[in-house]
């Protein structure tokens, strides 16, 4: 059987995911998955990174939704400061998309007003 | 100069798409840098109230709102007369971070607007 889907695979387990690369099962994700992620995105993880993956899934679970750019760079502010809050900051850490590529690593489902 | 915009909230959120279709397009315009004024009119005052959607697989439109600040949109227009005509208490709705304003004559408050979404 031909699977056009992608799946990674960590410790003999199958994650799924779809095309284009986001946790089919948003309950699949763990740390390690966010490393493989970020691996396969060229990215390798660091405390700043971490931090800004931690502000996801906080947004998340307090708007149930992913942010776009604009609101993400508000939040990095409004909890990491303001020398953090700058989309330079998070271009940086996760390019050329940060809302997408970090909704991807921190295990959102993909911002549905991304374009 | 950027055209005004207005999305009207006019349904009650659950039991059809258009309230969360009413926020998703408000939010596109706002990640397109087209930050719309929003009014909530007739039913969709409803949208502001404490809902408990999961009991229904839904997700909480009320929490997805409270992010309309974070996008940009930070003064929520109200349809006075609709509240009252629900005995809906404005004292009753809050969303962190937005002012709410009572609108008293939608007619006009709509009218100043170049373009009118509605949902």
């Amino acid at each position: 059987m031909t699977n056009p889907e992608k799946a990674l695979e960590i410790d003999g387990r199958k994650i799924p995911l779809d095309k284009e690369g986001f946790l089919r099962n948003l309950d699949d994700w763990s740390p390690e998955i966010a490393e493989a992620i970020a691996a396969q995105e060229g990215i390798e993880l660091t405390p700043d990174h971490w931090d800004v993956i931690r502000l996801l899934q906080a947004f998340y679970r307090e708007f149930e939704l992913s942010p776009a750019m604009r609101p993400l760079v508000k939040y990095v502010g409004q909890h990491l400061g303001a020398d953090k809050g700058r989309s330079i900051f998070l271009m940086q850490l996760f390019p050329p998309s940060p809302a997408k590529i970090g909704s991807k690593i921190a295990g959102l489902p993909k911002p549905t007003n991304c374009l | 100069m950027a055209k005004s915009i207005l999305a009207l909230c006019r349904h009650a959120p659950y039991g059809n798409a258009l309230a969360r279709e009413g926020l998703e397009a408000v939010l596109a315009c706002a990640a397109m840098d087209q930050v719309p004024e929003v009014l909530f009119i007739n039913d969709g005052v409803f949208q502001l109230l404490e809902q408990k959607p999961d009991r229904i697989n839904e997700k909480n439109l009320r929490r997805n709102l409270q992010a309309l600040p974070m996008f940009g949109v930070e003064t929520l227009y109200l349809c006075e007369r609709s509240l009252v005509s629900r005995r809906i208490d404005p004292a009753e709705l809050d969303i962190p971070g937005a002012e709410l304003k009572l609108v008293q004559d939608t007619g006009q408050f709509i009218a100043g607007f170049n373009q009118v979404l509605s949902f």
